[in-house]
């Protein structure tokens, strides 16, 4: 009998155990410290995803995207560079050499920064219409008009690096990147760039009629100049004119250009050096933003890229652009851009600790505006030939003459983006525009431009993350 | 000589002294103890109980003993040897007169009362239906400063223990039966004295900047070897489902000496040695290192002298100063090592209390100049027994263990002695400064002092009640704590801004406890034997870090970084045994448990996990009887599903940052947040259905014993570290799902023989494995998501989990000395094109492993040595990509001496291609580190000479108190035989997760430290 009890009690203890760990689970729970639900992270509302916004701009200036990676693997790619510069550094020597592969910390940093611009824009985006009714006035449709600016960017200047050009194909149905349209982790496969590009100008498009002509004032503060710190109306439409302008659809290249410059509220800055200055340019009409607060800085890394240390940078110039730029003597941009220390060539442009970082300038704006006239795209010559004599003039170039030919203006134009936008990135890109053009047999220092290896090799990142995404052919770039 | 008898009669009369003497009436016993095959036992306890009284002797070098004094009347006479059955017999003692009592002691063996620990209890071994591997602590290989895993090397089928580097405290890399997971960890479950220990690889790796990589925690540092009694290995389902979610990967059961009813018995043991690397790369002086540079700059067309690094143009130097130079880099970051443990231990025990206690001291300096590691331990095992019913035990250990460290790999010392640190390079400079500072071996030596310090407790109290006497009802408490220090010290030459200290702390606090019930049940007849157990079970345990930086330089605010729980993690469970016996010969087990975690996510959060085992011992049939030869032999099945839980208990939680929380976020003046991952409330456990079937024989009375298993083991659920597209934006991008299969089957045998059993004897055992491991499924997940961290090892469905996926090298073209590749198709292409080209191309799981051990004995002397193997797996040499590969004239490496192989003019057969100073000459990419490709593919294969050991027994007669005194000679790892042309086949890298432990670490070297060779002195006594 005894023993039968403590059979009962023994099982009973056992059945109440089971029981115990078989209903509520909350006592087997670990969370880890500061995990929030998706409603706690948003439970602000608009406030919380005008934050969200905001680190999508911040990933634009990245380091290893738009705030410097972009620009240097461009340029390391082109001819701009000392081959000095990439020995040291076996990924630099892969962009150098046209020989990239899908194992590069340079171009992963690519794809997820580029990718966590887009990717936070359309976090931001798919979200907004939870809270509609929380905005203030039409806040609502000027954050969707910066998620569409933001991820288009993203998509544009993604695209470049990881796609033949515009134009590659007759129908671009030449491999281009994923188009990511939602924050999700579903795989989507490579879009063509035709598709890339319709997606860009699409967004581009609906964010300039969402967005203000105006969008900074209140979030800027009052130490900075508020030079088109986030996106506006004109924002859209000049990266819309650097789209156009890439795919040599000179009539929406030109009006978007023109638009910008003609109704813009954007002045034409003297400074020669005020660009990639802390104080920024009244020319920006889009650019990253640094504040120094809290190592608010967007122009870190391409200074550091730049500055030069001891008679040493880690990005020296290459003698080719250094020769074309001091041809002239009285180009002050040949005085003031460079640094000759014997050794190397060392760029000056960027050399502020805290730089505004405009990603469109109307002097670019401008070049797109002149050559795109040259090119029949519409406008009078006249307006091209200012447009070119007002950058030459700050330069202190004398003018071309008024009555220059469109062959000249072109040339002109060609000339002057050569050797303004000088590290900007964006020789890679005008020279395989201008090949695509109507120069098939153009070289890219000494490779022809649509070798494989003038295209950065999709990375493992990105790869890895979906069985169907195929890699660029390499190699061939001779 | 005459001195020692002397010194001796003083102790022996000092002894005599102490002992209460008793002139009431006494005899005595006398006798010989011999084997069965009638040799003499030397050193066997003869024990005499006398009523209250306790006598005892050990014999001596021709088996006798002799016991005075003893009470007359009726005595009971004890035998004790280790390995033989204990023996008891009662006689009659008269006053005055010599009692002759001889006893023949049986061997332990296979059909013997030879005791298993298993989950939660102990079994006969002759009863268990699962599969067990027992190694006993004296059986361990012996070495110094190598923690308690790497003596079950070689020793147990099925078991495959992969020694860490040379580095000393490292861990090593166990897998039973095979690698059953991939994302998650691989790594069986450690039960110390029934506590499920702290086994984080992990611990304290937390953001060491810049010091990865370096040596994964390793969590039987702490334990003293000397300590162990015996270390269980629970391989099949039927033994190891009882820990359910946490049995897949197998169970090692460390048990721990505890006290012995009888005489006290002390031991003290010392050992000193000396560690030098077993190999090491042969790497180029610096008049070759010129001239190979100097071809490759020709080859490429240049003309004039190659350039000199930039670390020497920037310092100034000529070319005529460089020739001047050559620095043997080795020499300065290589030592021999000195070893040296002492421990010292006591065991007695009476009718109320057993007692274990040992104290232990190791100091252990590897061959590599700045690392060593020391360990003091100290460990009391209680037993108490108050009154009849009730039992208490208390197993108490503290540990300290300090790790000098140096970095390892790239960027250590020894890896910047064959890569950075060229040979044309000074140490110091003219001025007397270190040259090229962060690339100088000596430099980080002297200017960067990297300590660990761990101080760990492990303690268990248990309480055992017997209501009844077949109920016993066990209620076990258990605390496992570590608190770990990292003190990494930077002179102010190395970080420019004064001198650093940066100290991370870790604490972790293991809790849990458990209560059983263990009844046996009354059966009508003794044919039926019923047993059953049930049990419940919580752990709890939590880990936090805490960082800090202390600047000398007082201008610079000291860092303090907020203590964080970095680990924390429950299980509730309840569990079920069930053993049945009939006739003595049909076996039954099943075993059921119910597992719930805080690990898994809440859509999962409860598994169950039973098994079932049958054996049938046929020797014990009738008709077997006539079967002469074969004393025993039993058939066994088993089948049963066990869990995997080692998951990051993160991955289920969705993570969004927040500034300035998480960072210091700010775009345009305003603070930023954003999503970092998704919430992933199905994550659970991984499954492994697990089928066994095996037999156990001993033939001639066990002389020769033997086990055979095959098995299969099925994991479904594995848990899969799935890739995110970079370009989708989420910040991590990685995606956790239980959606991986894997197949693991095998045989396992195993054989044991004296094979001769008079004054000269020879005893061999034998294991041999072969597991093939083939991953079925692993979802959408590309190769590249299942990186094993190193060169390009990657797991590809169809293959094993650990498969070099890695573009094909066919040869060097004759004409132009360039490497020839395959490219997916199988096309020769002179393109390196990784994206594209790479397929599975080399497995790195051995088909083959086991050890052979061989013990001779004559009189007091005795050898044995034991051999390892492991055949068929493959090595990728990552280093050889630059030490054998594209001369860069900056960015410079030193080459292996390998590189004079190469190939110079058309038609020369070279194993090595035409050099060059650029990776495009190669066909790939101007980074020479994207270089992978099977050149430096190459055969694992290795046997190696573990372990051989001399011992020399001295048995002092007349010194009473002193019961054997024991010498040893050996040495480890003396030779080695394999084909791989690195430095060491057999690597277990530093890691920083867990996938990449189970398939980049064990297969793959760069730079590594390779194992030492140690020569050792030991002295045992006996006490």
């Amino acid at each position: 009998m005894q023993r039968y009890n403590i059979y009962t009690r023994m099982f009973t203890l056992l059945a109440v155990g089971m029981l115990l760990i078989s209903c509520g689970d909350e006592f087997l729970e670990e969370i880890p410290d500061g995990t929030v639900t998706e409603e706690e992270f948003l439970a602000r509302g608009p406030e919380d995803l005008e934050e969200i916004v905001l680190s999508s701009y911040e990933a634009m200036g990245f380091g290893g995207f738009m705030g410097g990676g972009t620009w240097l693997y461009a340029e390391l790619m082109a001819d701009n560079i000392d081959r000095r510069s990439a020995e040291g550094n076996q990924e630099w020597l892969a962009h150098y050499t046209r020989t990239t592969d899908n194992f590069l910390g340079t171009t992963r940093g690519l794809m997820a920064d580029g990718g966590k611009v887009i990717g936070r824009a359309n976090y931001a985006l798919g979200r907004i219409d939870d809270f509609t009714n929380e905005f203030d006035g039409n806040r609502a449709n000027t954050m969707r008009g910066e998620c569409l600016f933001l991820r288009a960017v993203g998509h544009f200047e993604l695209v470049r690096m990881f796609g033949q050009p515009f134009g590659f194909t007759p129908d671009n149905s030449h491999m281009g990147i994923p188009v990511h349209l939602a924050y999700s982790p579903d795989p989507v496969d490579r879009a063509s760039v035709q598709a890339v590009y319709a997606q860009v100008i699409a967004d581009l498009q609906q964010a300039a009629q969402l967005l203000p002509e105006t969008n900074d004032a209140s979030r800027v503060p009052d130490s900075i100049t508020p030079y088109a710190s986030f996106a506006t109306s004109w924002s859209a439409k000049g990266y819309l004119a650097k789209v156009y302008f890439q795919m040599n659809d000179f009539q929406n290249a030109y009006q978007m250009a023109n638009d910008v410059i003609s109704n813009g509220p954007f002045t034409f800055d003297q400074d020669l050096n005020a660009r990639f200055s802390p104080e920024g340019t009244p020319e920006a009409v889009f650019s990253l933003i640094s504040t120094n607060i809290d190592a608010d800085n967007s122009g870190g890394t391409l200074r550091g890229h730049y500055r030069e240390q001891g008679g040493v940078a880690a990005v020296a110039l290459s003698q080719f652009i250094y020769q074309e730029a001091t041809r002239d003597t009285s180009d002050k941009r040949g005085q003031s851009w460079y640094n000759n220390t014997g050794e190397f060539i060392l760029s000056t442009k960027f050399k502020d600790d805290m730089m505004q970082v405009p990603l469109v300038h109307l002097t670019e704006l401008k070049l797109i505006r002149a050559e795109s006239i040259a090119e029949g795209g519409g406008g009078d010559l006249s307006t091209a030939v200012g447009d070119l004599n007002d950058i030459r003039q700050r330069a202190g170039l004398d003018p071309i003459s008024t009555t220059a030919s469109a062959d000249r203006v072109r040339t002109e134009s060609r000339e002057e983006r050569r050797l303004e936008l000088v590290g900007e990135g964006n020789r890679l890109h005008e020279l395989k525009r201008q090949a695509v053009l109507n120069n098939p047999t153009l070289r890219i220092r000494g490779s022809i431009w649509s070798c494989n290896g003038l295209v950065c090799q999709i990375p493992d990142n990105e790869l890895a993350g979906n069985p169907n995404m195929e890699p660029n052919p390499q190699g061939g770039c001779e | 000589m005459n001195q020692f008898y002397c010194r001796k009669t003083v102790w022996s009369l000092m002894l005599s002294l102490l002992l209460p003497f008793c002139a009431m009436a006494q005899g005595t016993i006398s006798g010989k103890v011999r084997t069965q095959e009638q040799e003499p036992v030397v050193g066997a306890t003869v024990l005499v109980q006398a009523g209250e009284k306790r006598l005892g002797a050990y014999t001596s070098s021709d088996g006798s003993y002799t016991v005075n004094s003893v009470p007359s009347g009726d005595v009971t006479v004890e035998v004790n040897y280790v390995g033989f059955a204990k023996q008891t017999r009662v006689v009659s003692v008269t006053d005055g007169k010599t009692t002759s009592l001889n006893f023949s002691i049986k061997e332990e063996g296979l059909t013997t009362e030879e005791v298993l620990v298993v989950g939660y209890g102990r079994q006969l071994k002759r009863d268990v239906v699962g599969s067990i591997a027992k190694v006993g602590g004296d059986q361990l290989n012996e070495n110094v400063g190598l923690s308690v895993e790497t003596g079950l090397q070689g020793k147990a089928p099925g078991i495959q223990v992969v020694q860490g580097s040379g580095a000393a405290g490292s861990g090593s890399i166990i897998r039973v039966r095979g690698t059953g997971s991939i994302s998650s960890g691989g790594d069986p479950l450690y039960i110390v004295d029934g506590v499920q220990i702290t086994q984080d690889q992990f611990l304290g790796d937390g953001g060491l900047d810049g010091l990865f990589p370096n040596a994964n925690n390793n969590p039987l540092a702490s334990i003293n070897p000397n300590d162990i009694e015996s270390i269980e290995i629970l391989k099949d389902a039927s033994a190891a489902a009882i820990y359910g979610s946490r049995g897949s990967n197998g169970v090692i059961i460390i048990t721990t000496k505890r006290g012995k009813k009888g005489r006290p018995q002390i031991n003290f043991t010392s050992s000193v040695g000396i560690a030098q690397p077993t190999n090491l790369v042969d790497m180029l002086n610096g008049q070759e290192l010129l001239q190979v540079r100097q071809e490759a700059w020709e080859n490429d067309g240049n003309t004039g002298r190659a350039p000199l690094p930039s670390a020497l143009v920037g310092a100034g130097y000529s070319y005529e100063d460089v020739e001047q130079i050559d620095t043997d880099w080795y020499d300065q970051v290589i030592r021999t090592g000195i070893k040296q443990e002492h421990s010292l231990s006591a065991r007695m025990g009476g009718e109320k209390v057993n007692a274990y206690a040992g104290i232990s001291y190791t100091n252990t300096e590897s061959y590599l100049v700045g690392n060593q590691f020391e360990r003091a331990s100290a460990r009391m095992n209680l037993d108490f027994k108050p009154i009849e019913k009730l039992d208490i035990g208390i197993s108490s250990s503290l540990a300290n263990t300090k790790t000098d460290r140096v970095r390892l790999e790239a960027g250590s010392p020894f890896g910047l002695a064959q890569s950075y640190a060229l040979p044309i390079y000074p140490i110091r400079d003219s001025a007397g400064e270190f040259f090229d500072l962060y690339n100088n071996p000596v430099a980080q030596l002297e200017l960067q002092d990297w300590m660990s310090d761990e101080w760990r407790t492990l303690n268990s109290l248990q309480i055992n009640f017997r209501p009844l006497d077949n109920l016993n009802i066990n209620v076990t408490a258990n605390l496992d704590y570590i608190a770990y220090q990292d003190l990494v010290t930077e002179d102010s030459l190395w970080t420019t801004v004064g001198k650093i200290d940066k100290i991370w702390d870790t604490e972790n606090f293991n809790w849990s406890t458990y209560a059983t019930a263990n009844y046996d049940v009354n059966l009508p007849t003794d044919k039926h034997v019923l047993s059953l157990l049930g049990g419940l079970e919580y752990q709890n345990s939590r880990k936090f870090t805490e960082f800090q930086r202390v600047f000398e330089n007082e201008t610079i605010p000291d860092e303090q970084f907020p203590r964080n729980k970095v680990d924390a993690w429950r299980f509730a469970s309840v569990f079920f045994r069930a053993n049945y016996k009939y006739n003595d010969r049909f076996l039954v087990q099943a075993t059921f448990r119910r597992d719930g975690s805080s690990r898994f996510g809440p859509n999962n959060r409860f598994g169950n996990f039973p098994s079932v085992g049958l054996g049938y011992i046929l020797s014990e049939e009738s008709f077997f009887k006539n079967v002469k030869a074969i004393n025993f032999l039993k058939l066994k099945a088993s089948w049963g599903v066990t869990g995997n839980a080692d998951i990051n208990w993160t991955e289920q939680y969705s993570d969004y940052s927040f500034a300035p929380v998480d960072f210091p976020g700010v775009y345009g003046g305003d603070t930023i947040r954003f999503p970092v991952k998704l919430p992933n409330p199905d994550l659970q456990w991984e499954v492994n259905n697990t089928y066994d079937i095996g037999f156990e024989v001993g033939f001639l009375q066990d002389r020769i014993t033997s086990e055979f298993t095959y098995y299969y083991r099925r994991t479904t659920d594995a848990m899969i570290r799935t890739a995110l597209q970079a370009s989708s934006g989420i910040d991590r991008l990685e995606f956790w799902q239980n959606i991986g299969e894997i197949e693991n089957w095998g045989v396992e045998f195993q054989i044991s023989s004296r094979n001769l059993v008079k004054a000269f004897k020879w005893k061999t055992d034998f294991n041999i494995s072969h597991n093939n491991n083939r991953v079925i499924s692993v979802g959408a997940a590309t190769p590249d998501a299942l990186d094993g961290g190193f060169g390009d090892m990657r797991t590809v469905p169809g293959e094993q989990v650990a498969t070099n996926f890695v573009i094909r090298y066919v040869g060097i073209d004759p004409d132009s000395g360039r490497p020839i590749y395959l490219d997916d198709e199988g096309n020769e292409t002179f393109d390196y094109v990784p994206a594209s080209n790479r397929v599975a191309a080399g497995a790195g799981i051995p088909d083959v492993i086991g050890g052979i051990t061989n013990s001779f004995s004559y009189r007091n002397v005795d050898l044995s040595f034991l051999f390892v193997f492991s055949l068929g797996g493959q090595i990728y040499d990552d280093a050889a990509k630059r030490q054998l590969g594209v001369v860069t004239m900056d960015d410079a490496w030193n080459y292996r001496r390998d590189i004079l192989d190469r190939w110079r003019q058309p038609g020369d057969d070279a194993s090595l291609p035409r050099l060059t100073t650029q990776m495009t000459n190669w066909g790939g990419s101007g980074n020479a580190w994207q270089n992978n490709h099977t050149l430096w593919l190459e055969d694992a294969s290795y046997v190696r000479l573990r372990n051989l050991q001399i011992g020399y027994n001295i048995m002092p007669e007349k010194w009473k108190f002193i019961n054997k005194i024991r010498l040893t000679l050996s040495g480890n790892n003396l030779i080695t035989w394999t084909e791989f042309s690195g430095a060491d086949p057999e690597v277990a890298r530093a890691v920083s997760n867990p996938q990449q432990r189970n398939i980049g670490a064990s297969n793959n070297t760069f730079l590594t430290a390779p194992q030492e060779r140690s020569y050792l002195f030991g002295v045992n006594v006996d006490f």
